[in-house]
């Protein structure tokens, strides 16, 4: 490697533990960092400043005035934690994009390098497979259970539906939402409850440039009979956030 | 553990870059054309972020 080439592959170790690198470029990184200790070295240095920027992203409130329809809960611990994990992250979504201007939920294992590694080490896996004639089924997971239907509270009159389904570690939550306002200025968030859990936050979303988006959430929480799930709508001329959608149960 | 002391010592072109690539979740071409330069200068500017934040954090102790 060429000093020019290794000070470029030095400073990808930014986006590389930030996230953001392409998957070519995550290859010819690793591929660097192989043979390169000082490189190793620099990516031990820098490796926990992300977890660290967790810390530092405010948690959304969780007592919010502006979710009347829950006034009658009795109030839990989790109500009262003001540092309160937020127990559900955004794991993938089709079209929406992570608010920038308002940190998203923390999430410290930044799932999007493991997760295009992973995806590719699984894409190497199925070729393998499909090369000496094997078919590989894909790991049974339980489906998501009958789309409920999203309440208009009030806010921009968006519709949709939530799903969700046990997961290993939690709770999938898939939102199939509708009828959304122009992304401009406008993000939304998604709170889930439990019966006896309390209220908790999620991370946001912004919707993309259509009016559809789908969004699935994962909640570090088993699900609990009761379950109920409210959307927030912030809007930058607004100091408080709306409900705008929740379910009816 | 004075992480938002440390990100409040960057400059505000280095809090930019780690504001778009952490919490923003965009990628480092997404940063370029957000910000309209050149892929190049957003990793350098990227790295030297962290890197600087990196020293701060070391400076508050929350980092060795």
């Amino acid at each position: 490697v060429t000093a020019p080439d290794h000070e470029r592959l030095r400073e990808d170790l930014a986006g590389y533990v930030l996230g953001g690198l392409t998957v070519d470029e995550q290859l010819a990184l690793e591929a660097h960092l192989a043979e390169c200790t000082s490189c190793r070295a620099e990516l031990a240095d820098l490796d926990p400043v992300p977890v660290l920027l967790d810390l530092a992203a405010p948690v959304a409130p969780s007592d919010d005035p502006a979710v009347g329809d829950d006034a009658d809960e009795p109030s839990t611990e989790h109500d009262r934690e003001p540092s309160a994990e937020p127990v559900l992250t955004a794991v993938g979504s089709t079209r929406a994009q992570a608010a920038t201007d308002t940190p998203p939920a923390p999430n410290p294992t930044r799932p999007r390098r493991r997760g295009v590694l992973a995806a590719a080490g699984v894409a190497v896996a199925m070729l393998l497979a499909f090369a000496v004639g094997l078919v590989v089924a894909a790991p049974s997971e339980p489906a998501y259970g009958a789309p409920i239907a999203l309440h208009a509270v009030g806010g921009s009159g968006a519709a949709g539906t939530v799903a969700v389904r046990a997961a290993d570690h939690g709770t999938e939550v898939r939102l199939r939402l509708r009828q959304l306002p122009a992304a401009t200025g406008t993000w939304y968030e998604c709170v889930w409850w439990s019966d006896s859990g309390g209220r908790w936050s999620a991370g946001t979303f912004r919707p993309g440039p259509t009016a559809s988006t789908d969004v699935e959430l994962l909640a570090a929480a088993k699900l609990h009979p009761g379950w109920r799930v409210a959307i927030l709508e912030h809007t930058a001329d607004r100091p408080q956030p709306v409900t705008v959608l929740t379910t009816t149960t | 553990v004075g992480v938002a002391d440390a990100l409040s010592a960057l400059t505000e072109v280095q809090r930019e870059v780690i504001d778009l690539a952490y919490y923003g979740q965009l990628s480092q071409s997404e940063i370029a054309e957000q910000l309209g330069i050149p892929l190049g200068t957003v990793k350098t500017r990227t790295f030297a972020a962290l890197k600087s934040l990196r020293a701060e954090l070391a400076q508050r102790g929350t980092l060795p």
